[in-house]
Parts: structure tokens; sequence; C-alpha cells
């Protein structure tokens, strides 16, 4: 199978945009969806950090000049202390050498010059998730959890189980990115399709379900944590033995 | 009057994304008019403190809103604006004054050309 074939479907992969200018903002969001992303905007990278964190998103796009923190400044924070490899291409105004040489030495792993060329965008973003395979996994399955795609079932250590959409929809997104944390905003904008400030108890309640009801409390083998203010992570545990002292 | 304000081709590729999400060509003049002019309400705050730093980074900004309008227009004076400020040049107010001018001709420009399209 090759790259592109394992990689999960477009609308898997989220794409945050860091942009302080709500016209560019609203462009880059819909030059995403037409190419089948989902784009998830932020005023500042203050923003970014307080509502998501970079390993919610597969990829960022990054204005350079930004009241507060700069776009470089951001970029370095997240290369040197949050040591993260999300990939990341500069969208800005700033065309000249020493800019883009700075941006491409201190992380960045594309520069994009504005205004923005729809078809060019696109291809660069496809280019460095190709390179990077960044993307989410595409695989189906994560022992004991096998997911049937074509008919949205589940089975746990071989077992049908019974399944909502919703909860169908939730336990692939997690774990399609295990290990990573997802932001509250990433599941209600993806898996809800709402708004991303709506306040709303129904991530909780479901995550408390799947918890329960398809062992996702670690018992078997895989653990839905809560992160303080960031969001949620599944993470693959130990499974403890029955006959464990 | 709107090829000369706005970029035919920008305006192509808002028409094309607007099949996409049908209500942002009209989305963006709001935003725009809005974003422009919060830009050079900061132009002129720093013209008066004669602040060079921070008129070169309000002008940046009017010039991003601006070209991804495809104000070109607004975009071309915000952008001398930017180089001016950076060098330390003198800029007579009646500069400003020019650019408020060209963001109500472009947000003219554009509304007419919702109306067409």
């Amino acid at each position: 199978m090759t790259a592109r074939e394992k990689s999960a479907d477009k609308k898997d992969c989220l794409i945050g945009v860091i942009e302080d200018d709500p016209v560019t903002a609203a462009l880059l969001e819909t030059i995403l969806e037409r190419a089948g992303y989902t784009g998830v905007t932020f005023r500042s990278p203050a923003e970014f950090r307080k509502t998501s964190g970079s390993s919610s998103v597969d990829l960022l796009l990054l204005d350079w000049d930004m009241p507060g923190e700069s776009g470089l400044e951001f970029l370095c924070s997240l290369r040197e202390q949050e040591q993260t490899t999300t990939p990341v291409i500069f969208v800005t105004h700033y065309g000249d050498d020493e800019r883009v040489a700075k941006g491409l030495n201190s992380g960045a792993d594309d520069y994009v010059i504005k205004p923005v060329v729809a078809k060019v965008l696109v291809a660069r973003i496809e280019s460095v998730l190709r390179r990077l395979d960044h993307r989410p996994q595409a695989e189906d399955e994560w022992p004991p959890f096998e997911f049937d795609i074509s008919n949205r079932s589940l089975r746990i250590a071989g077992e049908p189980r019974q399944v909502t959409d919703r909860e169908y929809e939730l336990m692939l997104f997690m774990f399609r990115r295990a290990g990573r944390v997802v932001s509250r905003e990433t599941l209600l904008k993806h898996v809800w399709n709402l708004n991303s400030n709506v306040k709303t108890r129904s991530i909780d309640t479901h995550f408390s379900r799947l918890r329960k009801v398809f062992g996702l409390d670690g018992s078997s083998g895989w653990r839905l944590e809560g992160v303080y203010q960031k969001g949620y992570c599944l993470k693959q545990v130990p499974t403890s033995r029955v006959d464990d002292p | 009057m709107s090829n000369e304000l706005l970029s035919p081709d920008q305006l192509a590729e808002i028409r094309a994304l607007g099949k996409v999400r049908p209500g942002l060509p009209k989305m963006l003049l709001t935003l725009f008019e809005t974003s422009a002019m919060e830009a050079l309400e900061g132009c002129v705050g720093a013209w008066m403190c004669s602040d060079a730093r921070q008129l070169e980074s309000f002008a940046h900004r009017l010039k991003g809103t601006a070209a991804s309008l495809g104000a070109q227009d607004v975009r071309a004076k915000a952008e001398r604006l930017e180089m001016d400020a950076g060098r330390d040049v003198s800029i007579p107010r009646e500069r400003l004054d020019s650019l408020a001018l060209a963001i109500d001709a472009t947000c003219q420009a554009y509304a007419d050309w919702l109306q067409r399209v």
C-alpha cells in the first residue's frame, strides 16, 4: 500500500490557520474546504495555545505578522520549547529572501507568499503532508478494536458491538490520533459539526460512556484521558491481566 | 472602475470560492470594511504620534487585507506607505486621506461587482 493510499480521507486532516486578518482567514478556510480539508481558524498564537494545541492539528498555516507574538516567535517556541513536529507553512505577505530563509531555518516546512493562489497553496499542503506523512492514520484496526469503514461497524476482540453513529465517529477520530491531544473545539467542529465556541457537556458525556461501555478506561488496553485545559488523549496502556497479583 | 481598483483574477477566485460558501463574497466586503478601517485608524493614530514603526505595522496589515480582497489600489498605496514608514520618510497627511478615499472607492466598486454576479 502506498503512502497516499494509506492516508486517511482529506476531511480527516485538520489544518489550523493562525491568521489575524479576517478577510484572509475567511478565504483560507474556504480554500481548504473546497480542497476537502477541515480548517480551524485562530486569531493569534495565544488563542491557538489556549483553545487547541499543536498536537491537535495535522498541519498549521501560520501568518508572520500578528499582534503580540509574531508567527516567527511562535514557530521558534513550537520547535524549541514544545519540541513539536507538526508541519508548519508560513503564509505571509513578506516575500524578501531574508525572511523566507529565516522562516525555513526556524523550522517552517514551506513558505507561501500572499496573496494566496489557491491551487498553489493546496499543492504545497499536499506536498508537505506527503513528505512528512503527518496525516492521521488510515488504518482501521487497533487491537482489540476493529472498525469496518464500509458498513460503519465495530468489533472488539472479534465480537460485533452495537455502536451509534456518533460513538463510531468519535472513536475512529480518536484512534486515528492515538497518542495526540485533541481539543474540545476540534471535536465539536469535526465530529459534531458545531461552532467551536458552543458550550456543551455532550463531549464529556459521550467520553464517559465510551470509557464505560467500550473499555476505554484502560481495561481494553486503551485509555481515554482528559488533558487539563487542552482536550482529550487516547493512549495505549498495558492491559491488566486477571491473574496478576 | 472596478477593473482599476479590484484585481479581476482575485474577483474570479472569490467568485469560484463563493460556489463552496455562497455567502462568502458578501461576507468579505463586510470583513474588509471593518478590517481596513481599523488598520487605517491605526495608521492615522501612529502618524499623529510620529510612531513610524506602528505606522509601518498598520500599513502592512492594511496591505494584507487589501491583497486578499484583490483591492489593488489600496494595496499599492498601503505598500508604499509601509515602505516609506520603514525608511522613516516624512509622510504628508494627504497620503492617509488618499488611502481613506481609496478604501471607500474600493468598497463601492466591490459592492457594484456583487450586484452584477
